[in-house]
């Protein structure tokens, strides 16, 4: 049999089922060893295990399924993306598979030509049939035990089909997104720029002048204020004049020189016996002769009061 | 040989080949009625190579679905509207509308999807119009169901939700004649009443079929006093008092008959109108309750005898009394005022 490509140092998979024969397995896997080296390994599983191992992704370089003799696997959609799968780019599919040569519809037994679309659907290129062969006696038997199906028309056919050079879905970047990203970028208007574009030479240039603060003033601000046009337009609006906490415009002051005023015009007491009259004032009282009077009053008298009687 | 020429021409009839964008939207509308899937492509691209052979695959195991190769790049005013910024890549449409996107050359993903997409068919949307026709028909029969038609919670005399009763205090208030429909004993018309008048909350009212409102609307129509115009019944009764108190004119409303008073006010302004010598009709308010409470509203006078002459209420036997003793009664009866 072929020698399937296989190179010293790689990654190799065999797939058997429980039809394929022990002897021929052991056989095959001899020789798959001798020409991976020492550097390379050879996996074996059995198919059904396949979709429960979970290989990480591009695991292996080359994958054989139904190739031991005996083996009867028929490989479902999914069997095949998950061998895709766990290719690595490049890496190459060989598959057996008993194929139906009749015109006979039936779902179990693929067609050769069905069995090769299944590889194009499940993401292999460059697919090939590489030869067909009548079953062994076996292989016949299998096909009836496992599968309940007897057709003197089964044959088994090897086909390959490889792993394109790029990743199960990866893609390729347009170059009509750049174009239309740049056409994108907006245009900076060149007469903006200019206004927040200062040269070292400006500072230099005699005919760039500063502003002259003075001519910033109006006639009229140079007008000495009238004291009454300071005042707050609330100030003093109420009955009760009060200045602010913060005054400025000179109602506190006013209000201050008021109170003093006020309270210069009254004389206080010393003894505190003033008001009571002449029994109890000082000698030096200013209120002696005065009638008496409450606290705080101011003293009135009448007119008829400054004659004699 | 000749085997894989009719191959390759099944393969050229199956995947088309779209170069402009016309052509593109041409195609969309042509495909409405099924699948339609569309590869944006790039001759330079090797994963484009494997997947429009992939493509070749499915159209062959596929015939009513349609596959289309477009060249982004050659037709970048699709490219840009469907945001294509890598081949290649994969989109579905169904009816002309997007159903459905895959990037990146991922066979078994597509296939996946043409399957799942074929699979699910055209029969639900078809399905959904023809429910919603019918539906539509049966709300518009319902709304016509009597002239004025009330969509509530519960029934008149049950009523489920406070708006549904305070709508119905409202209708009675006003003696409006009303039919009602219980949307909690069918949830279809419920919702569908919503998206048929576009009107979320219930109660809904309905006169002649049109919309007049919810609860807030009629209160606002009552307030303003239009809800009487507006509703039937009232105008009924309305336009019948009008003709009873122009039916001669002058027109006593009374308790009995000219020749037999029911009530010793009656009797008094009987024998006033008599001595007048004027011409007169009355009518009789016991036989009619409804005319007795109607024609206290419709004048705003509260008590009977009510005396009109040519559709204008004079009043009561006071009024009346007063007038003979200023002389008066004579030339309003006669209408000489």
């Amino acid at each position: 049999m072929a020698e399937f490509g296989i190179s010293p140092g790689q990654l190799v998979a065999v797939f058997c089922d429980k039809s394929s024969s022990e002897e021929a397995l052991k056989k095959l896997v001899g020789r798959v060893q001798g020409l991976t080296g020492s550097e390379g390994q050879v996996f074996v599983e059995n198919i059904t295990q396949l979709l429960q191992s979970a290989h990480k992704e591009s695991s292996f370089d080359v994958i054989l399924s139904g190739i031991v003799p005996g083996s009867t696997s028929l490989h479902s959609p999914e069997a095949l993306a998950d061998m895709a799968r766990i290719l690595r780019p490049g890496g190459c599919l060989f598959l057996k598979e008993p194929v139906e040569t009749t015109g006979v519809n039936n779902d179990k037994i693929k067609t050769a030509s069905k069995l090769c679309s299944a590889l194009t659907l499940s993401g292999l290129v460059e697919i090939k049939e590489l030869q067909r062969e009548a079953l062994s006696p076996e292989e016949a038997q299998s096909m009836q035990e496992h599968l309940g199906y007897h057709s003197d028309s089964l044959l088994s056919v090897h086909v390959t089909g490889k792993k394109p050079n790029f990743e199960v879905g990866s893609s390729s970047q347009l170059k009509l997104l750049h174009k239309k990203s740049s056409s994108v970028k907006p245009v900076v208007d060149p007469a903006t720029a200019k206004l927040w574009t200062l040269s070292a030479n400006d500072m230099e240039d005699d005919s760039m002048d500063l502003i002259d603060s003075d001519e910033l003033l109006d006639p009229e601000d140079l007008k000495k204020p009238d004291p009454a046009s300071l005042k707050a337009p609330s100030c003093g609006e109420g009955k009760k004049r009060k200045a602010c906490k913060n005054c400025t415009c000179g109602l506190a002051e006013e209000l201050e020189k008021e109170q003093s005023k006020a309270q210069s015009s009254q004389p206080k007491s010393a003894c505190g016996n003033c008001y009571l009259g002449d029994a109890f004032r000082c000698a030096n009282c200013p209120y002696l002769g005065m009638p008496a009077f409450k606290p705080g009053e101011q003293v009135l008298l009448s007119s008829s009061n400054l004659q004699d009687a | 040989m000749a085997a894989g020429a009719a191959e390759a021409a099944e393969a050229a009839v199956a995947v088309v080949e779209v170069g402009s964008a016309r052509q593109f939207e041409e195609l969309l509308r042509l495909k409405t009625k099924s699948l339609l899937v569309v590869h944006f492509w790039a001759p330079w691209a090797p994963q484009c190579v494997q997947m429009n052979d992939v493509m070749a695959e499915l159209a062959k195991e596929h015939p009513h679905v349609s596959f289309v190769k477009l060249e982004a790049e050659a037709v970048p005013e699709v490219s840009e509207k469907y945001e294509i910024s890598s081949v290649p890549t994969f989109l579905f449409f169904k009816n002309s509308q997007k159903v459905d996107r895959l990037d990146g050359a991922h066979a078994p993903e597509l296939t996946k999807k043409v399957q799942r997409h074929v699979s699910s068919g055209s029969f639900p949307p078809s399905t959904n119009e023809h429910v919603k026709e019918d539906l539509n028909l049966r709300l518009k029969k319902l709304t016509h169901a009597a002239p004025c038609m009330l969509f509530m919670k519960g029934t008149p005399q049950e009523p489920r939700c406070g708006f549904s009763k305070q709508m119905v205090e409202i209708l009675h208030k006003h003696n409006i004649q009303f039919s009602s429909f219980d949307i909690f004993s069918d949830e279809e018309v419920r919702q569908g009443l919503k998206t048929y008048s576009n009107w979320p909350t219930y109660p809904q009212l309905y006169v002649s079929g049109e919309l007049i409102g919810g609860l807030d609307i009629i209160k606002e129509l009552e307030a303003s006093e239009e809800l009487d115009t507006i509703c039937p019944k009232a105008p009924k009764l309305e336009e019948r008092l009008k003709v009873l108190t122009n039916k001669a004119s002058v027109m006593l409303f009374m308790k009995g008959n000219k020749q037999e008073a029911k009530c010793g006010f009656s009797k008094q302004i009987l024998e006033i109108l008599n001595s007048t010598g004027v011409e007169y009709e009355t009518f009789d308010i016991l036989e009619d309750e409804e005319v007795r409470q109607g024609l206290k509203t419709f004048s705003n006078w509260p008590t009977y005898p009510q005396l009109y002459v040519r559709g204008d209420l004079v009043g009561g036997l006071d009024i009346v009394k007063e007038l003979k003793d200023n002389g008066e009664l004579l030339p309003i009866l006669k209408g000489e005022n």
